[in-house]
């Protein structure tokens, strides 16, 4: 490795570990984005679970992990972009020589350990004392469906982050958050939906990605697997154009 | 010397319906080691200038280089220090971890202990950027400014919030970087800032140049002198006499702004021949610029 190169992997190594540092710092972001998730899970996965032979604590652990990785990748990445961009910090380090792409990385993942050590507390919880039984391709893959799934909702944090105002992106988020986590069938389960609703579900995010993940654990509605990818590719796609138009009039203001 | 910033005829508008031009046809070009500083009201253009310097705003005409390259450029940003009026840093990160990122984003940062004793940051580099006070942030805030050893530094209104203690050290240190040959500009609300650091002043009005001087000329070339007496004459009066611009209270004095001392003196003794501790004096750089920016003398408003 040439000493550029190493230099742009320490620089990187120290715009990560800052990032993660201030999350940690903020006990305000971290306690409920990482209780909320095994909190709820706790509660309506495994102390009311009455089917019995783990298939609540199932069902529930896809859920509760589409849920958890939703917050990290909103408010970490996403609220956090706005309130630099507010402080004018985005706008010393656009004019640094440092590459845009370094500390939107970073941001990324930040989001994605948050996300992950969510989904290992959920797995942990489940397999522990939710009698989640799945096979270790079935553990893995869920696993890294929730880490990709975690993209398109990086990208809309990202997108409101670059073009709402600090204190308002939080509201914002939470107003996108929590109606599309219900509506899509993450607090309860969308079979228990009425038809129409159900339809409603279909065009919020959360519900292909969390369809994806039953599917992993064979308690899908049974829609084309297809549909829900391209589903999730779109919203990345578009939030990500959006983003992209956001940061470049962040340039300038 | 070599020219570090050549600005040849440029004009801007936010839109371009407007005909109103925030920037019009403006030339000027800053050679190396020069501590330029430039002056203007709100809305004569100056954070446009430095927007299109820094490469955040595109102008419609004109041209400007940078060390030679256009502006914006990776090359030209590492060789760039800047301080922005609005920009401040993250609350929960030390001063340290600060310093420590900005360092390596640049190619050949500046040793850091060396700049935390130039600026006093020994006893605030372990805290959080949050608990620190209005001046110490400031100064936080140059140092990241420095931190990448720039040739050519921007700071935007430094001073700002910045108590004695914090604002000696922040011009101890522009004097130090000028004495290395580095070029800097500086927009400055304390014109005995501008009045103490600067090699030339450029003066804004409406988008336009409209003085460009060694601050000592500009104060001569606008040579109004101040009065100030104890006297019975009424300030009224006193505004009538010959080559009088301006009159004001000064505590129990009145202090009398003329273009023509001694023909104003003379007549004002003819009037009072009582006249008390009388003492002339020159204008300083505030009086002169807002002379030259034609701004309304707030003696007037009392007169």
């Amino acid at each position: 490795m040439n000493t550029l190169t190493l230099k742009n992997v320490n620089s990187f190594k120290h715009e990560l570990l800052l990032d993660i540092k201030m999350a940690c710092r903020e006990p305000s972001f971290f306690i409920p984005t990482i209780a909320f998730p095994l909190m709820f899970y706790i509660f309506f996965g495994l102390l009311f679970s009455d089917m019995g032979k783990g298939q609540t604590s199932t069902y529930l652990l896809v859920s509760y992990g589409v849920f958890g990785i939703m917050s990290p990748a909103l408010f970490g990445f996403g609220a956090s972009v706005a309130s630099e961009r507010d402080k004018g910090w985005l706008a010393l380090k656009q004019l640094s020589p440092v590459s845009p792409w370094q500390y939107i990385f970073a941001k990324l993942l930040n989001a994605l350990l948050f996300g992950i050590i969510i989904v290992i507390g959920l797995f942990t919880l489940g397999a522990v004392f939710g009698d989640v039984v799945l096979t270790i391709g079935q553990w893995l893959s869920l696993a890294a469906l929730l880490m990709f799934g975690s993209l398109p909702f990086c990208a809309l944090g990202l997108a409101v982050g670059f073009w709402a105002k600090g204190k308002s992106a939080v509201a914002i988020l939470n107003l996108i958050f929590l109606p599309s986590a219900f509506l899509s069938g993450l607090a309860i389960p969308v079979f228990m939906f009425p038809q129409w609703l159900q339809q409603v579900a279909a065009i919020f995010t959360p519900f292909h990605l969390s369809q994806l993940g039953l599917k992993i654990v064979d308690m899908s509605l049974g829609q084309s697997v297809l549909s829900h990818i391209t589903f999730l590719f779109i919203t990345l796609f578009i939030f990500s154009v959006i983003a992209m138009k956001g940061y470049k009039r962040s340039l300038v203001n | 010397m070599t020219q570090v910033i050549d600005i040849q005829s440029l004009s801007f508008t936010y839109s371009k319906s407007q005909q109103h031009k925030v920037l019009n046809n403006l030339s000027l070009s800053i050679k190396q080691g020069e501590l330029v500083c430039l002056l203007g009201a709100n809305g004569a253009g100056k954070s446009t200038l430095i927007n299109i310097l820094l490469g955040r705003l595109t102008p419609q005409s004109g041209n400007i280089s940078i060390f030679g390259q256009q502006q914006g450029i990776r090359e030209v940003r590492n060789r760039l220090g800047v301080m922005l009026q609005n920009s401040t840093a993250p609350d929960k990160a030390t001063v340290r971890e600060l310093l420590v990122l900005f360092s390596s984003y640049f190619d050949h940062p500046i040793e850091l202990s060396q700049l935390i004793s130039q600026l006093n940051l020994e006893q605030i580099i372990e805290q959080y950027f949050v608990t620190l006070s209005g001046g110490q942030k400031q100064l936080v805030l140059l140092a990241l400014a420095l931190c990448g050893d720039p040739d050519l530094l921007f700071l935007d209104e430094p001073s700002v919030g910045m108590d004695v203690t914090t604002r000696r050290i922040l011009w101890q240190v522009i004097e130090r970087y000028k004495s290395y040959g580095k070029t800097i500009v500086l927009t400055t609300h304390y014109l005995e800032e501008a009045d103490a650091l600067a090699d030339r002043v450029v003066v804004l009005k409406d988008g336009a140049i409209v003085a460009d001087n060694t601050p000592q000329q500009l104060k001569t070339q606008f040579s109004h002198k101040l009065i100030k007496a104890k006297t019975t004459i009424d300030i009224d009066e006193l505004s009538k006499l010959d080559s009088v611009v301006a009159v004001t209270h000064y505590g129990r004095y009145i202090e009398v702004t003329s273009q023509d001392a001694s023909a104003t003196i003379k007549h004002w003794l003819a009037l009072d021949p009582a006249l008390e501790d009388l003492t002339i004096s020159n204008c300083d750089l505030e009086q002169a610029f807002l002379q030259i920016t034609n701004l309304p003398v707030p003696q007037e408003q009392v007169a």
